[in-house]
């Protein structure tokens, strides 16, 4: 491991919440308040959460507690695709009237 | 929850904030009511399709309707902070959507909480948006900011913060010099660290909320410390700006 990388890598590590509004446009909703439950180590917590990095070519969006991989989107010209094989469960919590 | 669209934004008026930081105000066609904390996104498109988008927080309250303010720090290599700095200008359009998010968000509701902000650099900006939201509706809540500023001249918004903080006696600023520390200044002059966190809970009589916005990596040392000294996650908010902001 080279440490000058991981330093890089560490900051520029940012969020769920840097990809809400791709995502809100995609499906109509704010998913930062989504409680997302990973498939790798089923831990459970806020989308907002997530850990994003999203200067590559794509966006890649980890679990903070194990760093498995629970989310890609990449964009292209015409398309978005979304890739959520890595989140096991996601719930939305309704608001209360 | 309003559908987002992309929409063509008019530069207003821009305000420079600090050597490295411009404000600008945006008049929207489509504008939306937003909650203090959350962002638009802005896309910039080239001649050739290139396009290039990065999220901004809001900075003004949601009582300045029809416009939004949008505090951008200059990175260095910043291919849409470098364009909105100095190839922009009022009348100028630009293409944005939000308001986004409904996490990191300050809510009336929380009104009557205890309010606990830290914010390193540009990361005061969402923060802002809820200390003037805060002052508009004249929550009483006892509310502290602890913000991390290199050096005097980056203090983004100083004199707004130092002038609220005369008027509201609930309201305390704690600023803290990292690099150059001012002449006579009496107060903090380090990085954030555990025992400066400890110091500023001890101001509190209850668990405050807490919302910690700036780079990466002092986001998370924060929230981790402040888990460690007793705050539940929940009451816990983050947004990371990345290395040094986007």
């Amino acid at each position: 491991m080279n440490p000058e990388t991981d330093t890089i890598n560490e900051a520029l590590r940012l969020d769920g919440n840097a990809v809400a509004g791709d995502l809100q446009m995609l499906m109509g909703f704010d998913v930062t308040l989504l409680q997302a439950q990973c498939g790798h180590c089923q831990n459970e917590g806020v989308f907002a959460s997530l850990v994003a990095y999203v200067r590559g070519p794509g966006i890649v969006l980890r679990c903070p507690t194990c760093e498995g991989l629970v989310l890609q989107i990449v964009k292209t010209p015409t398309s978005i695709i979304v890739n959520l094989e890595g989140m096991a469960r996601s719930v939305m919590y309704l608001p209360m009237s | 929850m309003e559908r987002i669209q992309w929409q063509l934004a008019r530069v207003k008026s821009i305000v420079q904030e600090t050597p490295r930081v411009k404000t600008f105000t945006l008049t929207l066609p489509n504008w939306i009511p937003h909650l203090p904390g959350q962002h638009y996104d802005l896309r910039l498109t080239a001649e050739d399709g290139y396009q290039a988008q990065r999220s901004y927080s809001i900075a003004s309250p949601p009582e300045q309707t029809g416009e939004i303010d949008l505090t951008v720090e200059l990175i260095d290599d910043g291919e849409v902070s470098a364009y909105l700095h100095e190839g922009v200008a009022p009348g100028d359009q630009l293409e944005v959507r939000g308001p986004i998010g409904g996490y990191f968000v300050w809510q009336d509701a929380m009104k009557h909480v205890p309010l606990l902000l830290v914010a390193g650099g540009s990361g005061v900006v969402p923060l802002m948006a809820m200390l003037r939201h805060r002052a508009k509706i004249g929550a009483t809540n006892p509310t502290r900011l602890l913000f991390s500023v290199r050096s005097a001249e980056e203090a983004i918004y100083r004199d707004e913060l130092e002038e609220m903080a005369r008027h509201d006696a609930q309201f305390d600023l704690l600023l803290t010099f990292t690099r150059d520390v001012p002449v006579d200044w009496a107060g903090y002059h380090r990085r954030i660290d555990r025992l400066m966190l400890t110091e500023v809970l001890h101001r509190f009589e209850t668990q405050p909320h807490c919302f910690i916005c700036g780079p990466t990596l002092l986001v998370e040392q924060v929230a981790n410390t402040l888990a460690e000294l007793g705050l539940s996650a929940d009451t816990i908010r983050t947004e990371r700006f990345g290395p040094t902001g986007t």
